[in-house]
């Protein structure tokens, strides 16, 4: 007979939506029952979202690799599946074992985006471990929280008993030492204490260093990735061919954080390409990284592999626009029929401001070629509401898609071009961290304007929800204060606040309203350049000064050049081992 | 050349849809080095069909998936190789050259293990059941108009026994009825309601293949 947990879960499983959700059992899934420590890795979103987390999936396979630790994986559960579990008195419960989450030695939380903190509460109350660091006890688990948005700790501090700062693959050994070495839950935290890249908010803000793997293009990563049920958003085989950007645009936080490059040998992604291939039955293979484009070996990767697998199907994110990379992603890639180009902004004014350095001749000439080899969807991604931005820059992106329509018109065939406009949301880190988001009226009009001026023909225009976009804003930089509102909106029912459908925007506007202050407002505050901001604790490696610096090229309309080719700005990120890395 | 491919799906794995069982078997024959051919549509699928889809909790000991490989394993060897690939709670039962149509096309019947809590008379209800002319019971789904089963129509062999049901349930041109509406069409002659804990499809009958007929 099975155990009592196991039977209501299954009784439980009966009755809700996609059941696969909770069963784990994938292949390459790790059981490890015997071990001595357990960690639950967490990702507070719906199972086909988390399982496709390339860092979470290394950190799984790094936590594994240890003899002594299991590492067990674990999701929200979807609404339905939440209010079954707390009718049936179910705990939270990981995907390996089913075993209570409460029961772990540390549960690690990946932050990968903000409209995903009421998710961390819902959590924590579903595995029945107090919401606040402050009220666990000796039997609780340790919670610690990763992933790039904690680097604005301060909005969720209170629900963390550690944070830590940046890459696992080396420094978060010393985390899993902790755990190991210390038998309580005591003496655990004051080895995690002296990790100079852990941050521990009941001990005040003190300063706490981005961690950088710097083995990056020495060691291969894991090649066994838990291959998801098919509901997953992505089922492909991936290798990251890279890491870290230096093309350094303003509004971007992984190109702060994850400085400097650091580029992996060609042979070295091709076998562990096709050693993933292989332990996955995967047919389909993507080159991942920040800008794949501009990784060094990208057509040696590419050939290499189509030489040993002809029909594999293979995928570049492909977000930099010039004809060389879509030239690339079109030999990368027979099959596909779509191909993504990233612009950000429309107008040289804007692209100087954010600084993205490509002009309008650049962007044409790869519309063209993208149409030319053959594609017949073409999707452009763009932001509104960027700092300083006129009415120009809006009418900018209406003429590129109507140009874009002329380029296709005048290569011939069948073809559709897709717009996509998402809302500006500053970021902690960044040159534009100082900013305010536009306000939430004049993301409207523009993007009404967008509708009406935009022909529908052969066009078609998508548009970011803007109720999502301003909490985004409200929350990414977010103080202390901030910490009350999610608690407060999450038990007002706010969870999954990033599904459109489940969205709650009332009870966000009402825990503004408790905490005396406005969504709104706190999404346009600008800061001063004088401000103490929240997360200057947290060092990234790349200095306020450089930020500051770089704010004021924006204001000045003047793009900066990327170090990777135009020699080093100073902007803090490289010492000793660390630096740029690139194969040749 | 196909093959057909029986197997087991138990435990946590009968949570599993349709579409990710047929995913599941896929992406474990590519793992065992096997390459599934591709259909010549404009969006060209790997061509691989079960015989008759399983709703999600059932669990089965006699699935049949119908599968073209772009080789002609031999099946030991094709039994072997999938075996060590398939994920916790699929079990292989057989792997054999598909012979006649497709499995898909020639599905006669189903048999269920209706396992019931033991709080009614089963086996009067049965004995009831088969006495009368007609069993008929209502059948609810969104957004879709009720609908009346007479389900005994398609289920006339069902015994009771110590594990609980055993039904052999028809697939016809009139359709067919449902595990759960045949248990509650029997338990409904005596005036109750069953309490289903599980629902185990034992055997998918198949029509035979005309003699001589092409893979
Ligand atoms: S190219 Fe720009 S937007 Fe893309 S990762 Fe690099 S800095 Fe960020
Ligand atoms: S320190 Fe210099 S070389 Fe290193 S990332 Fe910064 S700008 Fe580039």
């Amino acid at each position: 007979m099975a155990p009592l947990l196991d039977q209501k879960i299954e009784a439980v499983l009966e009755t809700v939506q996609k059941p696969s959700r909770y069963i784990g059992g994938e292949a390459n899934q790790v059981r490890k029952p015997q071990a001595a420590r357990l960690v639950a890795l967490c990702y507070p979103d719906a199972y086909e979202i988390g399982i496709s987390n390339q860092a979470l999936q290394i950190l799984y396979a790094q936590v594994n690799a240890r003899e002594s630790f299991a590492a067990e994986r674990v999701y929200c559960p979807w609404p339905d599946m939440a209010d079954a579990m707390r009718a049936e008195g179910i705990p939270l419960f990981t995907l390996e074992t089913w075993r209570p989450v409460g029961e772990v030695d540390m549960l690690g939380i990946t932050l990968q985006a903000e409209l995903t903190y009421s998710n961390v509460l819902e959590v924590l109350d579903l595995a029945g471990i107090p919401i606040r660091a402050g009220e666990r006890g000796g039997s609780d688990p340790i919670v610690i929280a990763g992933g790039p948005s904690a680097s604005n700790p301060a909005p969720v501090a209170p629900f963390f008993d550690a944070f830590f700062m940046g890459e696992s693959e080396e420094a978060f050994e010393a985390v899993l030492d902790a755990i190991d070495s210390a038998p309580d839950r005591a003496g655990r935290m004051r080895l995690l204490e002296q990790i100079p890249s852990i941050y521990i908010p009941s001990l005040g803000r003190r300063p706490v260093e981005r961690a950088i793997y710097t083995e990056f293009g020495i060691e291969t990563q894991p090649t066994a990735p838990v291959v998801p049920y098919s509901s997953a958003i992505f089922s492909r085989a991936s290798v990251e061919v890279m890491r870290g950007c230096t093309r350094g645009c303003r509004f971007c936080h992984a190109g702060t954080w994850y400085r400097p490059v650091r580029e992996r040998p060609a042979d070295q992604v091709i076998e562990a390409g096709l050693a993933q291939l292989g332990c996955t039955g995967y047919d389909e293979l993507s080159l991942t990284s920040l800008a794949t484009s501009d990784y060094t070996d990208v057509v040696a990767a590419i050939e290499g592999i189509k030489q040993r697998a002809p029909d594999l199907h293979l995928s570049l994110p492909s977000n930099r626009v010039d004809t060389g990379p879509v030239a690339l992603t079109a030999a990368a890639n027979a099959r596909q029929s779509s191909i993504t180009l990233a612009p950000e902004a429309a107008t040289q004014r804007m692209r100087d401001i954010i600084c993205k350095t490509i002009t309008d001749e650049m962007i044409e000439s790869a519309i063209e070629a993208a149409f030319r080899a053959g594609y017949s969807s073409l999707k452009m991604y763009f932001m509104i509401g960027l700092p300083r931005e006129t009415h120009d820059e809006v009418q900018g992106i209406v003429d590129l898609g109507i140009r874009a329509r002329e380029i296709g018109r005048a290569v011939g065939g069948r073809f559709s071009v897709h717009m996509s406009a998402s809302n500006f949301v500053p970021k902690p880190h960044t040159p534009f961290q100082w900013e305010g988001m536009a306000p939430r009226d004049q993301l409207a009009a523009k993007q009404a304007y967008m509708r009406r001026a935009m022909p529908t023909r052969q066009i078609r225009l998508s548009l970011h929800d803007l109720r999502t976009s301003m909490l985004e804003g409200a929350l990414s930089r977010g103080d202390d204060r901030t910490a009350e509102v999610i608690e407060l909106a999450w038990r007002g029912g706010a969870r999954f606040d990033a599904w459109t459908e489940m969205f709650q925007e009332q009870a966000w506007h009402d825990a503004f309203a408790r905490m005396d202050t406005t969504m709104d407002g706190q999404a346009t505050h600008e800061f001063g350049e004088w401000d103490e901001l929240p997360w200057d604790h947290v060092r990234s490696g790349v200095t306020k000064e450089f930020l500051l610096d770089e704010w004021w090229q924006s204001k000045a309309e003047v793009a900066t050049g990327d170090c990777r080719w135009d020699g080093c700005v100073d902007c803090g990120a490289c010492f000793g081992p660390v630096r740029n890395l690139l194969v040749h | 050349m196909t093959y057909r491919i029986t197997f087991a799906v138990r435990d946590r794995a009968r949570f599993l849809s349709h579409l990710e069982t047929v995913d599941t078997l896929l992406s474990a024959l590519r793992r065992a080095g096997y390459q599934v051919a591709l259909s010549r549509a404009m969006r060209p699928r790997p061509v691989i069909a079960l015989a008759l889809p399983r709703a999600v909790g059932v669990q089965s000991e006699a699935e049949l998936a119908d599968v073209e490989l772009t080789s002609d394993p031999a099946t030991a060897e094709l039994s072997q190789r999938l075996s060590e690939q398939l994920p916790a709670g699929f079990e292989l039962i057989a792997a054999e050259p598909a012979v006649g149509k497709p499995a898909a096309s020639r599905v006669r019947g189903v048999s269920y293990l209706i396992e019931v809590a033991d709080d009614l008379d089963w086996d009067q209800a049965v004995e009831r059941y088969l006495a009368a002319d007609a069993a008929v019971v209502t059948r609810t789904a969104p957004k879709k108009a009720d609908k009346r089963i007479d389900v005994r129509a398609f289920c006339t062999r069902i015994s009771h026994g110590p594990d609980g049901l055993v039904a052999d349930i028809d697939l016809t041109e009139a359709g067919t009825a449902r595990p759960e509406e045949v248990a509650t069409a029997v338990a409904a002659t005596i005036g109750a309601t069953p309490t289903i804990i599980r629902l185990v499809r034992t055997e998918i009958v198949l029509r035979e293949a005309p003699v001589g007929a092409p893979t």
